[in-house]
């Protein structure tokens, strides 16, 4: 009955009349970055304690699934392939070093993740945004950089 | 526990529920492995004897950004896989389900003329008191309180066709006659703000024709899913208790007031 994570226990009397249309995985041919991803937050979930010499916890299977959605969320056609980096508390932090845009996502566990960019516009201190659920930020924050990058190009076609 | 039900939200002798899910997801405690779900049934199994193993209920996590569907999905990290338990009491109608990640208790309506559906406040003091052996098993693998990241409550509904004459309609926004159609379905998400405006949460509501014992009802399923402002119980039952009051409401918006008097609305 629900789409998703159905947690609804009921099914055997009642039959459907309608198949519910459910979105199918789609996967753009161009991102070949999406494995990759997968593999990196894999390794981290397994990482032994103390792997950076002193008490480095691996990353937390709940964050990792988090930072999964997340990327899912803010995914940009043409957008590189982030850098990935587990902390020390079991938290990730998730990076673009482009030109004109340094982009950095720190998912210190669900739904609890520092946002935060340098541009030439922002100086060398930033823009730092905390975010629950709502990335609705770093999308315009990418949205801005391909339009700017974009831009050049269109003037001179 | 003392849920104090809003004196203003409508209250019905005879709704057309046939099933209610409450659930929270946590973080997995570190050291637990599967072969201790045992454990945790011995704590249930005097109201639960029964056990049914069920596939494993992927994260979920409520985000808003671009709509969902769009243009990528990835493949979810799973890391060892976890059975899901169901512990089924003796007569079926109520269930707890867990997997290292996620607690549910549902209420089902079992016989169409027994069993009634017990009422949300008695099944929200016993998952209360659910969560709290949960987390006393978890902490012998996790001294850190059991830390819950996202809720979930779900109420179904089924109606039959036949209660509701030709000419009155069931649905505010939509007539079955004029539609016309041999079947039909509807699925609509609203956001859910917090105190602050952050959007926190979701309101699914589903609605869609089905068979049940050869005669033609409409299934009618209002899902609220999103993170409580804590990660602790009682963020959690707050959570809980307010997604009832979302659902009640639209389900009263959404449905007619000739409708409402056969489900005997109280106020």
């Amino acid at each position: 009955m629900t789409t998703g994570a159905d947690i609804t226990a009921f099914s055997g009397d009642v039959i459907q009349l309608q198949t519910q249309t459910t979105p199918s995985v789609v996967v753009d041919s161009s991102v070949v970055w999406s494995q990759s991803v997968i593999d990196k937050l894999n390794l981290f979930c397994r990482l032994e304690e103390g792997w950076d010499g002193y008490n480095g916890k691996p990353v937390r299977l709940s964050t990792a699934n988090f930072v999964i959605k997340m990327l899912e969320r803010i995914y940009q056609p043409n957008f590189p392939e982030p850098q990935l980096v587990p902390g020390s508390n079991g938290d990730v932090q998730i990076e673009w070093h482009l030109e004109g845009l340094d982009l950095e996502l720190h998912c210190l566990s669900p739904y609890n993740v520092i946002a935060w960019r340098e541009t030439e516009a922002t100086g060398e201190d930033g823009e730092e945004v905390p975010i629950r659920a709502d990335f609705r930020t770093v999308m315009n924050w990418m949205n801005e950089y391909m339009e700017a990058d974009i831009a050049p190009h269109a003037a001179t076609a | 526990m003392s849920t104090n039900r809003p004196s203003d939200l409508p209250e019905y002798v005879n709704p057309p529920i046939t099933e209610v899910a409450m659930g929270i997801q946590f973080d997995p405690a570190n050291g637990y492995q599967q072969i201790y779900a045992r454990d945790l049934w011995k704590q249930f199994e005097a109201r639960f004897p029964v056990v049914v193993e069920q596939p494993a209920l992927p994260p979920t996590f409520e985000t808003f950004g671009t709509p969902s569907g769009g243009n990528m999905k990835f493949n979810v990290v799973t890391g060892a896989s976890h059975d899901r338990y169901w512990f089924i009491s003796s007569d079926e109608q109520n269930l707890i389900q867990f997997q290292q990640d996620r607690f549910l208790h549902n209420w089902r309506k079992i016989d169409d003329n027994e069993h009634e559906y017990p009422r949300f406040d008695p099944m929200i003091a016993n998952f209360s008191d659910e969560i709290d052996c949960l987390d006393e098993f978890l902490r012998q693998f996790d001294t850190e309180p059991i830390s819950i990241n996202q809720c979930e409550l779900t109420y179904v509904n089924r109606i039959n066709i036949d209660d509701v004459s030709p000419e009155q309609k069931i649905f505010n926004f939509f007539s079955l006659d004029t539609l016309n159609a041999e079947n039909f379905s509807f699925r609509s998400n609203k956001e859910i703000h917090n105190s602050k405006g952050e959007p926190v949460a979701r309101l699914i509501t589903e609605i869609s024709t089905a068979l049940h014992k050869n005669k033609k009802v409409i299934h009618l399923s209002n899902i609220v899913r999103g993170t409580p402002d804590g990660t602790d119980k009682q963020s959690a039952l707050d959570f809980l208790l307010e997604a009832r009051r979302l659902i009640v409401n639209n389900f009263t918006d959404i449905t007619t007031e000739y409708a409402h008097k056969i489900w005997g609305i109280v106020k």
